[in-house]
This record gives structure tokens, C-alpha cells and sequence, in this order.
């Protein structure tokens, strides 16, 4: 059993205290992700629930409880284009936690193969690093692969596609115009250096010092998945016009990078018509959704000042 | 034989007056307005059949007949008050248009699943 390997944690009984005296240790059980909050608040939330749902299948199997159960509902959001007379709606599904994987994505999977093969969702790499499975679950914009499972068997939890995204089958939505922004960036190297001939002394490699490259620590790692656009009230009224915070993050990766000699025209063009990148008013549901722990909201602001201080 | 009639000057030939212009006023306010979504799927339409024009004339008359079956039943057999429906076709729609505009692309083709 998966479960049986994480890390035994106290914390089933002595719930809360036993979480704040960890968070206060840190990195204690977690070594490998040492400097990772996000990755590390997600590795205990899936630790403590599967600590719990063990002593809940071991409390029933000792009799002790034995209403306690590991069968927990699911609320899928369902619409099929082939069946054009149904209206969306919220379909329930019973998955027995304990011969299930810890993460959201494994319930999907689970549902798909055993209850439902007509489900429709996106996966791949089932570790978020390729950014599919991108949903809302329980109203949060997240990746399906990285959010453990609720425990709590009392309550239903809810999936549902992203928020104010055209769903083109159940839980897959259109990301044309998302892809579309994202181009529109042009995130790509662009320098001004003429590149040498294949002939001799050929400058083939752009060298940046490990000064330069921390500075896109925090911007490289968006997966596009998403999740901050789809979360953003902004880009919910203006996706349109306005570029979303995905869009944005990159813009400033590449403004940031030191090989980029095209940073100034980048944030001129972003900045041109106002609602690309003024759109923005730092509501920061982004940087609170993004599954990968950035700040695409700092990103955004950084943006801002280096327009305002060129115009100054 | 009004054609004929017109073509010779004859009792029936008179000048434009401004009556005519009251007349196509009443005829253009009789005619039913359109809405949005209905404008929308009639330009998708229009943007179909001017793509065809762009490819070569056996392909041409391959997708005219491919699109002219889909938006006749569609036409029939979707409800008129299910926008949901109507628009996510009409998103299809544009996609597919999009590919179709690609000068690399010469012709649409069907697939009839049995069930």
C-alpha cells in the first residue's frame, strides 16, 4: 500500500497542535524539498490525510467505529456536446479512498477506469510538470496531480472545470485563447547580437552568470496550467483584452533574462492600449491559486514600475 | 413573363419615385430582425463558403456539400433556445474555419460513426 511508506505523523490525534509544532521544524520530514513551501505544505496536507484515513480504516476494522468509512462522494461536473438536450450538471460518484491513489488526479483515474469511461478530463504526467489537469476543485484552482485528497469522508468535494472557460467536454475547457495570449508575448530568446556564420569563432551559446539566472527562479517554473488566469476576476470580464496573469508571468521572465537584449520593447508593447498589462489591478488570486507556489501578481507590479520609471 | 414585360419599354415602364424608397423602407422593416448569435452563425456560414472559393474546384465542391449538410442539420435538429449548444458550435465552427483558411489544407471529409 502507497500510504504505508509516507512518513507515520502523529498528527491524526493531536491534530492541530501536532501540525503547528511541524510547520515550526520545517523541513523535519520532509528533506528533499527542503526550500519548497508550497511542495512542502502539499506533501504534509497529503501525509496527515492519509494518516487519517488509515487509523479511520483501522478504527473500523477494530470495531471501534464502524460508521467510520473511506468511501467519499465526488461531485463531477458533466456535459457531453453529443447530447445537446442536457443542461450541465453535477454528477456524484462513491470512491473508496482506501484502494485509491492520494492525489485528486488518481480518484479521476480510478473514476474513469472502474465507475465511468465516458468522464472526460486532461492528464499526463501525472507530477505537474506538464500542466493538463488543470481544474477547480472544491473552488480552488488547482492541478488534479498535486492536490491530495480531502479525507473527510462527511462532506462531498467538488470538481469542476475552470471557472469562466468555454468547457468543451466535462472537465476539458478551450485554452485557444489562453495558447493564443501566451504567443502573443512572443516568449522566445531575441538578440540583437548578429549571430556569427557557422564559420569560425560561431557564438552559439548565450553565458549568463549564476547571478543573472536566479533571477528567473520563481518565473521559469509556470507550467501554463492556467489556473492564475482562470482565478483572476480581470481576466474573467476581459480575456480578451486583457492578457492574464499566465501571460504576464512569462513576459516577465524574459524581460528579466540577461540574454533577452528585447526587454525594453517587450514591456513598450505590453503596455501599449492599456488593457494588456493596466488590467491588472492586484487582486492577487493568482499568486494565492498558483499550484507551483510563484507570484505571478509580484511579476506583474515589477512590470509596472519598470514602465513607469522609463516613462519617468 | 414579367421578364420579357421589363424588357421593352412599354406601358409597364415608369421612373423611380419616392414611393420606392417608402416601399424597400416597409420591405427591409418587414423582413425579421436578427440577433446576435444568429448574425454569427450566418457569417461562420459565409466565412465557409468563401474559404472554399480559395481551393481548387473539385476540392470546393467537396466542402461546400460537407458544409451545407452540417448547417442544414444542424438548422433542423438543434433546439433554438439552447444557446449553450449553439454556441459551443459555433466555437467549433470557428476552429475548424481556422484550420480550413491554412492553404496547406485542401479539403474537409466525415466520418459516420455507427452506434
Amino acid at each position: 500500500m502507497l500510504r504505508r511508506t509516507l512518513p507515520a505523523l502523529r498528527s491524526v490525534k493531536d491534530g492541530v497542535t501536532d501540525a503547528a509544532r511541524q510547520a515550526a521544524k520545517g523541513d523535519a520530514h520532509f528533506p528533499s524539498l527542503r526550500g519548497h513551501p508550497a511542495a512542502r505544505a502539499n506533501a504534509r496536507e497529503a501525509a496527515e490525510g492519509q494518516a487519517r484515513l488509515a487509523a479511520a480504516e483501522e478504527e473500523r476494522q477494530r470495531g471501534a467505529r464502524p460508521e467510520a468509512s473511506t468511501v467519499k462522494e465526488f461531485q463531477v461536473y458533466r456535459w457531453n456536446p453529443d447530447s445537446p438536450g442536457r443542461r450541465p450538471f453535477l454528477q456524484s460518484y462513491f470512491v473508496d479512498l482506501a484502494t485509491c491513489g492520494p492525489m485528486v488526479l488518481d480518484v479521476l483515474q480510478k473514476i474513469k477506469s472502474e465507475h465511468d469511461s465516458t468522464l472526460a478530463f486532461r492528464r499526463s504526467c501525472r507530477e505537474g510538470i506538464c500542466g493538463s489537469c488543470s481544474m477547480s476543485i472544491d473552488g480552488v484552482n488547482t492541478v488534479a496531480c498535486l492536490k491530495p485528497v480531502d479525507t473527510d469522508t462527511s462532506r462531498p468535494s467538488m470538481i469542476t472545470p475552470l471557472p469562466h472557460m468555454y468547457v468543451v467536454k466535462d472537465l476539458v475547457v478551450d485554452l485557444t485563447n489562453f495558447y493564443q495570449q501566451y504567443k502573443s508575448i512572443e516568449p522566445w530568446l531575441k538578440t540583437k547580437k548578429k549571430q556569427a556564420s557557422s564559420g569560425g569563432g560561431a557564438r552559439r551559446e548565450h553565458p549568463q552568470s549564476p547571478a543573472q539566472r536566479k533571477k528567473l527562479d520563481g518565473l521559469y517554473e509556470c507550467i501554463l496550467c492556467a489556473c492564475c488566469s482562470t482565478a483572476c476576476p480581470s481576466y474573467w470580464w476581459n480575456s480578451e483584452a486583457f492578457l492574464g496573469p499566465a501571460a504576464l508571468l512569462h513576459a516577465y521572465r524574459w524581460v528579466s533574462d540577461s540574454r533577452d537584449d528585447y526587454g525594453e520593447e517587450r514591456v513598450q508593447a505590453l503596455s501599449e492600449g492599456w488593457d494588456k498589462l493596466y488590467r491588472c489591478r492586484m487582486i492577487k488570486s493568482c499568486t494565492a491559486t498558483c499550484p507551483k507556489g510563484l507570484d505571478p501578481a509580484a511579476a506583474i507590479s515589477a512590470m509596472k514600475a519598470l514602465h513607469q520609471l522609463r516613462k519617468a | 413573363m414579367p421578364l420579357q414585360r421589363r424588357s421593352s419599354v412599354g406601358p409597364h415602364w415608369r421612373p423611380i419615385l419616392w414611393i420606392d424608397f417608402f416601399l424597400f423602407l416597409d420591405e427591409m422593416a418587414s423582413r425579421p430582425k436578427l440577433s446576435g448569435i444568429q448574425k454569427q452563425v450566418l457569417a461562420l456560414y459565409r466565412g465557409f463558403l468563401r474559404t472554399a472559393h480559395l481551393k481548387a474546384p473539385e476540392e470546393r465542391r467537396g466542402i461546400e456539400s460537407v458544409v451545407l449538410a452540417e448547417f442544414h442539420d444542424n438548422a433542423r435538429d438543434v433546439d433554438r433556445g439552447n444557446f449553450v449548444y449553439i454556441e459551443y458550435l459555433l466555437r467549433r465552427g470557428k476552429r475548424q474555419l481556422e484550420q480550413l483558411k491554412n492553404p496547406d489544407i485542401t479539403g474537409l471529409a466525415t466520418l459516420e460513426v455507427k452506434k
